[in-house]
């Protein structure tokens, strides 16, 4: 009555052990077939110096931040990226419409705090994210990150030459009324030597050649994006890449070369 | 007896099929690893593509603040501001800015005019009433944008000695016709010669800042007299590009396009 069970169990525990021996061995023979595949694997590459010349010529994509004239940018607009190409370093981008640079967004002149005096004589320009790729194949599927922030009132921001200034993303970040994050695709992939403007929002600023080193700003327009990262992909290899926009330096200020003759 | 037996059959079993989710685990490592065929052929195909590649060069032409002017020829690729981040090219412009020899700044009081239409300022700033209102660098920033590599850059340029200062309106007065104003160089030239710059070798991305003649805004302190801006001593007018491409064709392109659109560049 009692040796039932007893030969039940040694049924399963017999069973137990061939399965176990069977998927043991299976497993060794897999383990051992995969390990001598990825030291050969491992190996050193037939041909490093194409594997070092796919690398070195990997799409390499490089910010910078452009002021630039409403003159220069309706200029450059009218004209046309492939009327300009060829012209001018940069100016041959196309620049990325957007809400920043296409509405009437921007505070009226009466929100502003003017000086007439020459010196303290103030424009409006237009502050451009420039994306360009310097490597030697192109980026794909190209997006940036940014902060979106909306305002209701201009927003001052003091530079002061030579000694320590406000943060200007701070200043714009304290200020704004709306914080939401978004993303820019490009409508193109940027191809070797070439690039993009987008333009990231509107400034009122000192004339071109104030005598004043203390230059302070105005963000007058309603709406302004703070890039946080762009990413992109690389043809011959789809993982995307991704690299961080830095904050804004002492920007370029760009101006049409030439004078109006009145 | 009967217990110990069935507890090393679980042993081994729990231990075969670990071994068995070891391997199977390995598999699939290895699998994604692994590059495949299509990928290889895909960047041989394309290296094949880049040894036929073209350079290209675009131009940058316009008068540079001599402060980004001065941290480009100080840092080099590692000037703060990545637009104008490329080495400047040593010439007796860029020798002369970093000497400060001849002064970069002239004296308005005495010096030598070789356009009448300065006399006035010159009148002026020796009754103490001109001031100096920006200094900026005319310069030919030549950038290589193709995918292929430009051997032995050259930059044929016409050197220009001055006879004295002359006005330099605006940038695109360098170009063009002499009697109406629009090649001030070549009108007050007391000489002038053919040089070559050489740029050597220029791959994807690479760029030379080249500067080309100084530019003196003055202004007057009572507004008596019209703001002028002036250019004395030697001037450099860009002509042509040549280069070799990676297959040694030699190619050319003139600079004298970008000549007519400059591109202020301030702080």
């Amino acid at each position: 009555m009692t040796k039932k069970p007893i030969k039940s169990s040694n049924g399963w525990a017999s069973l137990g052990v061939k399965v176990g021996v069977v998927a043991g061995l299976l497993g060794i023979i897999t383990s051992s077939l995969n390990i001598f595949a990825a030291l050969r694997r491992n190996a050193p590459p037939k041909n490093p110096e194409l594997e070092k010349q796919v690398n070195e010529s990997a799409p390499r994509i490089d910010v910078s931040y452009i002021s630039m004239s409403s003159e220069l940018y309706d200029l450059l607009k009218q004209r046309g990226a492939e009327a300009a190409k060829g012209q001018s370093i940069f100016l041959a981008y196309p620049a990325v419409s957007n809400e920043v640079a296409d509405g009437n967004l921007s505070f009226s002149d009466q929100m502003l705090n003017t000086d007439e005096s020459d010196d303290e004589a103030t424009e409006p320009r237009i502050m451009c994210l420039v994306i360009q790729n310097k490597g030697k194949r192109e980026a794909l599927d190209v997006r940036l990150n940014v902060t979106r922030l909306a305002f209701n009132t201009v927003v001052d921001v003091r530079e002061v030459a030579g000694s320590a200034s406000e943060d200007y993303e701070s200043k714009i970040r304290e200020k704004a009324i709306g914080v939401d994050q978004t993303s820019f695709t490009l409508p193109v992939s940027i191809e070797t030597g070439s690039g993009v403007l987008i333009p990231l929002y509107i400034t009122r600023n000192p004339l071109l050649i104030s005598a004043n080193p203390n230059r302070g700003w105005s963000l007058i327009s309603k709406i302004a994006y703070l890039p946080k990262n762009i990413t992109f992909n690389d043809p011959l290899d789809q993982h995307p890449k991704s690299v961080e926009v830095r904050k804004m330096r002492t920007p370029i200020r760009l101006d049409n070369g030439v004078e109006v003759r009145g | 007896m009967e217990r110990s037996r069935a507890s090393a059959g679980s042993i081994i079993l729990t231990l075969g099929l670990g071994l068995l989710a070891l391997g199977i685990g390995l598999t699939i490592y290895n699998f994604r690893k692994t590059p495949n065929a299509q990928s290889y052929q895909k960047q041989e195909k394309f290296l094949k593509q880049l040894d036929a590649a073209e350079p290209r060069f675009e131009f940058g032409y316009g008068p540079v603040n001599l402060d980004l002017f001065r941290n480009s020829q100080a840092k080099g690729r590692a000037a703060e501001n990545e637009l104008l981040a490329y080495p400047v090219f040593e010439n007796e412009v860029a020798e002369q800015i970093r000497k400060n020899l001849p002064p970069i700044t002239p004296d308005l009081k005495s010096l030598k005019l070789a356009d009448p239409i300065l006399r006035e300022i010159a009148a002026s700033a020796r009754q103490n009433k001109m001031r100096l209102r920006q200094v900026t660098v005319i310069c030919l920033i030549v950038k290589q944008v193709g995918q292929g590599k430009a051997a032995s850059v050259e930059l044929d340029v016409d050197r220009i000695a001055l006879a004295g200062a002359v006005e330099m309106y605006d940038a695109t007065f360098i170009t063009g016709d002499q009697d109406l104003g629009e090649d001030q160089l070549r009108r007050y030239r007391s000489k002038e010669a053919r040089q070559t710059f050489s740029l050597g070798v220029m791959d994807t991305g690479d760029a030379m800042i080249v500067p080309l003649f100084i530019a003196n805004l003055f202004e007057s302190l009572d507004e008596s007299v019209e703001s002028r801006q002036i250019t004395n001593g030697i001037a450099f007018i860009p002509l042509t590009i040549r280069y070799r491409t990676i297959n040694q064709v030699e190619r050319q392109i003139s600079a004298d396009p970008a000549l007519s659109s400059p591109i202020y560049f301030e702080k």
